[in-house]
């Protein structure tokens, strides 16, 4: 084995770990590396396309996904890949498309039907989801992966009780597993333990400082505690959930409205009503001029008090 | 060793060290008006060699025709009797919107090659000075111009 060849090993796998670890940046410099000097490489493209995934560079990642299929057409993890990639790009048919197709190249892999599970989940037909991480359990019933997932399925349902047993399995195994600690801290808050909810987000960014979903948990803790906080939240969620053409259409749209309002209410001779809906849109800008700053604030203090694992 | 680039990398040109955040583009358009945000968004794509150029600046060009036609048809209205003048404010506010509706569409797409850029190259500078500034340019540049041109850049 050549010596580039042995660099690009160890670069292949440190991207793995880089990316498990949720390290999206990390796991993206090894791959360059690795690609700079095999350009050719599938399999890394198909990595790097997850990790541009991850770090929400979507038509980066498209693009990779769609380079490793054609380097390596007959790959399940290439294709397995794109599936993920399109996912995140909405276009559910053909995610679920390459998935089958992964399936066909590897029929063992409990990957290919967690895939499968994600767009049944995405496109609201929940028999085929549980269908999906049935038979993904079947083909690894230890996996953490499977389990955990299944821990989210059941939690998202509202089975409080199933998703505990199956979070509660994952933690047995691995008592790091991030997103069994993320499930648990929900349940946690959905009981009204905000404590011990805020104990497993900060266990989480203990392995995983830049862990979405772990810093969603910290978020909810926060959100359920804060007020202000709160409302900022749920509002630039409400408006950002979808795409962000949704975003605009909201904004504009309330532009218009409140600016038509305070026309025919000044209009009509009621100019009190104006000033209100002229200063009601004035205080709605002022918050989301001053709404980021603070809830950056907020949540830095927050993550400053999580020590991370010497592991990370 | 030769580096791979990932097809979203900025590129580096000769403007890149004009970037800004593109925040500071819709604010200049909201103060100053669309001739100073509209163009400062193009000048901002080529700096910081944003992937979407090409779409950004044909959004900027569907804007201004977009900006012209809303214009011609209210001067229009106007001309033949057909917007009374209660109606006029409201028929303005539809302009409004069109300009603010594309300058969001612009940032949002420019946020993320911006955001790149910065990981690339490292701190951007301010646009804050620039987009104030537009208070006060805003009524010096536009007293210049026919009122139709007025109208589509204000």
């Amino acid at each position: 084995m050549s010596l580039g060849t042995l660099a690009a090993a160890r670069w292949f796998e440190q991207a793995g770990n880089s990316l498990r670890r949720g390290d999206s940046r990390g796991a993206i410099d090894s791959l360059k590396r690795l690609l700079g000097v095999e350009p050719e490489h599938g399999q890394a493209h198909a990595l790097l396309a997850l990790a541009l995934v991850q770090a929400k560079r979507i038509h980066a990642a498209l693009h990779e996904a769609k380079l490793a299929v054609a380097i390596e057409p007959e790959d399940s993890f290439c294709h397995y890949a794109l599936g993920r990639t399109l996912i995140v790009h909405g276009r559910l048919e053909a995610a679920r498309a390459e998935f089958e197709m992964a399936r066909t190249f590897d029929p063992e892999d409990a990957d290919n039907e967690l895939g499968l599970a994600l767009v049944a989940e995405f496109a609201g037909k929940r028999a085929d989801e549980l269908q999906h991480l049935e038979r993904a359990l079947s083909l690894a019933p230890d996996s953490a992966s499977v389990l955990a997932r299944l821990a989210d399925t059941w939690f998202r349902r509202g089975d409080d009780q199933r998703a505990e047993r199956y979070a509660r399995a994952v933690l047995e195994q691995e008592p790091d597993h991030l997103d069994a600690l993320v499930v648990m801290g929900h349940l946690l808050l959905r009981r009204g333990q905000t404590d011990e909810a805020r104990e497993h987000a900060f266990w989480a960014l203990s392995n995983d400082a830049t862990s979405t979903s772990a810093l969603g948990l910290l978020v909810a803790v926060k959100t359920r505690t804060n007020l202000l906080l709160g409302l900022w939240w749920r509002m630039n969620t409400f408006l950002l959930r979808g795409s962000k053409n949704r975003a605009i259409v909201f904004l504009i749209g309330g532009y218009v409205l409140t600016r038509v309002g305070s026309l025919y209410t000044q209009q009509h001779g009621w100019p009190m009503a104006s000033d209100f809906i002229d200063y009601t849109w004035l205080a709605l800008c002022v918050y989301s001029w001053v709404g980021p700053p603070y809830f950056a604030r907020q949540l830095q203090r927050e993550l400053s008090q999580v020590e991370l694992s010497k592991d990370y | 060793m030769a580096a791979y680039q990932i097809v979203d990398e900025p590129s580096q040109t000769p403007l890149s060290q004009l970037m800004t955040n593109p925040f500071w583009a819709v604010l200049a358009t909201m103060l100053g008006g669309v001739w100073l945000g509209w163009s400062w968004f193009v000048l901002n794509s080529l700096a910081i060699g944003s992937m979407h150029r090409k779409k950004e600046i044909a959004t900027v060009v569907l804007g201004l025709l977009g900006s012209m036609g809303l214009t011609l048809l209210g001067l229009w209205a106007v001309q033949q009797g057909r917007l009374d003048a209660k109606l006029l404010p409201y028929a303005t506010t539809l302009l409004i919107a069109w300009k603010l509706s594309i300058s969001y569409l612009l940032q949002f797409w420019q946020t993320p090659s911006y955001e790149l850029a910065v990981y690339f190259r490292g701190a951007a500078r301010s646009g804050a000075l620039l987009a104030f500034a537009g208070t006060f340019l805003r009524p010096q540049v536009l007293q210049h111009l026919p009122d139709f041109w007025a109208l589509v850049l204000s």
